[in-house]
């Protein structure tokens, strides 16, 4: 190669900390890059070296680019004397003394290389001098002329909840890790990009998951940034030229099993993009796309050396290579940043045994000694985010969630729009009225930014700091994943926004002060994500965690103290109240016949379970959820809530379900005549083992129909009074309404005989009469 | 929620092989509502309205369903069969021209359910037993007293599908 030449540059401003830190001494710091460029075989060598101190502040900054080709090694030289200054683009970060020297061909060298030196060697001085990497880049960009891109950084992070350590599972065949990139330029229009990559990679193959990307790119000046979401094409395309190489991961307990893993689908790609056009302009579609997608390697590479404590210096990232490299590395021990501590021990034990008046006051009291309010979580701009802004599995993802988590049967009101609110919520407490949670800027979460959503989802404050009531389950919600979190939160922004404003929520004293919310929030809500239990499977793992998590079941079927808090311990899902329904306890056996697994499993996927009847009320919505989500999902829901009870004897079930469904015979039910011929008349031809050639629709048997055998009779009652006008699923068939044909007396006698009748273990129900009058004034 | 509330607007039926839209239907109007005033199918009759009569009868995807307490909505997408698409006055069903040579209709307001119900019945069980044909016709009500007459005439339908068979 003749045609080399040199001009080192000087190009840096002054440093922020200059001044401050001159008297510490610095180490020098060098590290040579790779990257395929020009005529096959051809690697171009990235050389960054720095003096650095050990608090992290980078005095010098010199770089230097050459050909590496075949026969050109020994040509090579550090700082020989014929080399010319590199793109600008190489120099990113603001240092006191910078030089930048650049081999000649300089068109083969693709921008993406420079980023994945500059952001590969920050990376590994953070690591080394045991700083968080986006506080080492954040400390060399000056806090007012590059405002725009420090927004930026600020805003990609808090978006991907960086400095929350994923999940550890010791158990796990897989390491996770997370890696922070960024690129940007300060010429012409002020452009800045950032990203974090979350990977997992396998400890025996060393396969590589890109778990989630969370990435943006911002224009403007720091006064007024704005972040657009990298398309999810730009994304997928970028990652698979990092890796180049298909990937995959099995699925923890906050994914689907069905569904694809979350990865992108780099197979395809690989398939047609080779690494030699990796740099060549037409890779990404525009400038401004390369922007974007820039620091996607170096993201990748410092998540792999955060998940495995290998460095890759030259892409591809192939497994095998880490494979080899793995069987003899320890895991690293990474360093945490604010994760948080611990939570202290609590009191509640101790004050939720007191009376509502004293303990109402001494939370109040607390709450203003020990909880400062929660502050307010700045706006983002309206409008900023979009469907464009996600990737499709991410929204399908979200969509899911939103399935399990029934966002939509509490947040849409009779005859509304989807999630516009105003869905009148009865409680204990009084009337409370569900929010719009479209992304309405003025009535929705239009201006909510993650931060905000993620604060309200796992710790009940909206993002003006108020605090909502815990009608709104996040004592569950808490539990969910992050990635699931953001994939919500991606879904819901994604959809159409409506303006509309709910009815307000206004309480009667003392539960109209919000801020003693907080104070119940101290006593009975635990923040804390779902850890797996690494002694259970798979199955279970993922059961469990969509039941106490994003499904909220014990909302319902575990009962709830005199302040509304569910009850721990052996209260766990045994059994509570939706709606002035009976929420039957999914633990024991109390049903007349066991559930088995599949009967659970049948119940929750159709609406229908021969052996215990069929959904209705409040759990109608819940199950038209599930038959929409993967199967695997509702296996796994029913496997875990199986699990806590014991185990049942198939053969014994069928026996007592063969016994049961006949009922007693008839001597039991004398008495109750008028009850049998109402029955007879307006039930059995559905209802009776024995009933005329049928009706479409599922024939529940009365002896197996869980709310006949239930201590209360509201639940039998609702159905009497209100038919069931929209049944979980559309095999299950219409059941007309009687409130309009029998008076109280008669759906009295009709209960009566149908318990005396279908349910002869059990103790006859009282007062039946006024029980059905309820239920008749509920409906109105 | 995921499984849509019916709401009102038009609502498609195949009714008797042939497929119509009808431009407004209430989301709880039930199916014999429309079948009886937009198809203008009178064979299934309005009696208690409360599905326990039977003489709304009709036939969806093979069920005997009793069209006043489902709604037209719940029908979409299925096979519905009316009294009319068994036979015609010219030619009647086997099962209609067994009723007809019993003279088992007194009023014969029941008998549109009877005959659907005996067509399910079989449908399901080609040779039923006395005691089979009661259970089937149990919860059919008829007022006017002609069992007898109606036991007969399914006894009789029962020997003309033989018939054909054979």
């Amino acid at each position: 190669m003749s045609n080399r030449t040199i001009d080192s540059v000087d190009i840096a401003d002054a440093p922020p900390h200059a001044g401050t830190a001159s008297a510490e001494p610095t180490t020098h710091r060098a590290r040579t890059y790779r990257w395929p460029a020009g005529e096959e075989a051809c690697l171009a060598s990235l050389e960054v070296s720095v003096d650095a101190t050990p608090s992290g502040l980078m005095r010098s900054y010199r770089y230097r680019v050459s050909l590496d080709g075949p026969g050109s090694a020994s040509e090579k030289g550090l700082f020989a004397p014929d080399w010319r200054p590199a793109s600008p683009q190489s120099m990113l970060y603001r240092h006191a003394h910078a030089s930048l020297t650049f081999d000649s061909p300089a068109p083969v060298v693709p921008e993406h290389a420079h980023v994945f030196a500059r952001e590969s060697f920050m990376d590994e001085t953070a690591s080394e001098l045991a700083l968080d990497p986006v506080d080492l880049r954040l400390r060399h960009l000056d806090a007012d002329e590059d405002a725009g891109a420090r927004e930026v950084v600020r805003m990609v992070t808090e978006r991907a909840a960086w400095g929350r350590k994923e999940r550890t599972d010791a158990g796990s065949q897989w390491l996770g890790g997370r890696g922070f990139a960024m690129d940007g330029e300060r010429e012409g229009e002020p452009n800045w990009s950032a990203w974090i990559v979350d990977i997992d990679v396998h400890r025996q193959t060393g396969d590589v998951a890109v778990r989630r990307v969370v990435a943006g790119y911002g224009e403007g000046s720091g006064s007024l940034p704005v972040l657009h979401g990298v398309p999810h094409t730009l994304v997928e395309r970028a990652v698979s030229l990092a890796l180049g190489h298909a990937s995959n991961a099995r699925p923890t307990h906050d994914e689907a099993a069905a569904s694809a893993p979350m990865s992108f689908d780099i197979a395809s790609a690989a398939g047609t993009t080779s690494l030699s056009t990796q740099g060549t302009p037409d890779a990404l579609p525009t400038p401004d796309a390369q922007r974007a997608a820039a620091p996607a390697v170096a993201a990748i590479a410092n998540a792999i050396f955060d998940a495995t404590g290998v460095r890759f210096r030259q892409p591809p990232f192939d497994s095998q290579h880490l494979r080899s490299k793995l069987a003899g590395t320890e895991p690293p021990q990474p360093v945490h940043h604010g994760v948080a501590a611990a939570r202290p021990g609590r009191i509640k034990r101790l004050l939720a045994g007191g009376g509502i008046a004293g303990v109402i006051g001494g939370m109040v009291g607390l709450a203003c000694a020990i909880i400062p309010g929660p502050r307010e979580i700045a706006p983002i701009a309206p409008g900023s985010l979009g469907a464009s802004t996600w990737s499709a599995a991410t929204l399908e993802r979200g969509r899911q969630i939103a399935l399990v988590g029934d966002c939509a049967v509490c947040h849409t009101a009779p005859e509304g729009q989807k999630n516009a609110g105003g869905f009148a919520l009865e409680t204990p407490f009084g009337t409370i009225y569900s929010t719009n949670i479209t992304p309405d800027a003025e009535t929705g979460i239009g201006l909510w930014s993650y931060a905000a959503f993620e604060r309200a989802m796992r710790k009940g404050i909206a993002r003006d700091g108020t605090h909502l009531y815990p009608a709104f389950p996040y004592t569950a919600f808490a539990r969910m994943s992050e990635p699931d979190m953001l994939a919500l939160y991606a879904y819901l922004m994604s959809q159409p926004a409506v303006k509309h404003t709910p009815p307000k929520t206004s309480l009667p004293f003392p539960m109209n002060l919000r801020p003693a919310v907080a104070g119940w929030n101290w006593l009975f809500h635990d923040d804390s994500e779902f850890k797996p239990d690494a002694s259970k499977s798979a199955m279970w793992n993922r059961g469990k965690y969509l039941v106490d998590g994003a499904a909220h079941c014990g909302a319902c079927h575990t009962p709830r103290n005199r302040l509304g808090a569910e009850k721990g311990g052996l209260a766990y899902l045994a059994g509570g109240e939706a709606e002035g329904w009976d929420a039957p306890a999914l633990v024991g056996h109390r049903g007349p016949v066991p559930w088995t697994e599949k009967a659970l499993f049948d119940y929750l996927r159709t609406g229908f379970s021969k052996e215990h009847g069929v959904a209705a009320g409040p759990m109608g919505p819940v199950v038209a959820g599930l038959a929409e989500l993967p199967e695997p999902d509702v296996k796994a829901i029913a496997h875990y809530i199986t699990s806590l009870s014991p185990k049942v004897d198939e053969a014994a079930v069928a026996s007592a379900a063969q016994k049961q469904s006949n009922g007693a015979d008839v001597v039991s039910v004398m008495g109750l005549e008028r009850g049998r011929q109402t029955f007879e008349t307006a039930c059995a031809v559905c209802h009776a083992a024995s009933g005329g050639v049928g009706h479409l629709g599922v024939r529940p048997l009365m002896g197996l129909n869980t709310s006949v055998a239930q201590s209360r009779p509201d639940n039998l009652l609702h159905v009497l009074h209100n038919g069931i006008d929209s049944p979980a699923t559309a095999e299950l068939g219409y059941m007309p309404r009687f409130g309009d044909v029998y008076d109280d007396k008669q759906m009295a006698e009709l209960a009566a005989y149908i318990r005396a009748r279908y349910a002869p273990d059990q103790p006859a129900w009282a007062d039946l009469e006024r029980v059905s009058a309820q239920v008749r004034e509920a409906a109105h | 929620m995921s499984h849509p509330r019916p709401v009102d607007g038009p609502v498609t039926l195949r009714v008797n092989g042939h497929t119509r839209t009808v431009a407004f239907v209430a989301s709880d109007a039930p199916l014999l509502t429309v079948l009886r005033n937009d198809f203008e199918l009178n064979g299934p009759k309005f009696g208690c309205g409360l599905g326990q009569c039977g003489a709304c009868t009709v036939i969806v995807d093979g069920h005997a369903t009793r069209a006043c307490v489902v709604p037209a909505v719940a029908a979409t997408g299925r096979d519905i069969v009316t009294l009319e698409g068994l036979g015609t006055p010219e030619h009647p069903h086997f099962i209609q021209r067994a009723f007809i040579e019993e003279q088992a209709a007194q009023c014969g307001y029941c008998l549109n359910g009877m005959i659907m119900s005996t067509k399910v019945l079989l449908e399901r069980n080609p040779v039923p037993g006395d005691d089979e044909i009661r259970d089937a016709l149990r919860y059919n009500l008829c007022r006017c007293g002609t069992h007898i007459e109606i036991m007969n005439a399914v006894r009789r339908a029962a020997r003309y599908l033989q018939q054909d068979e054979q």
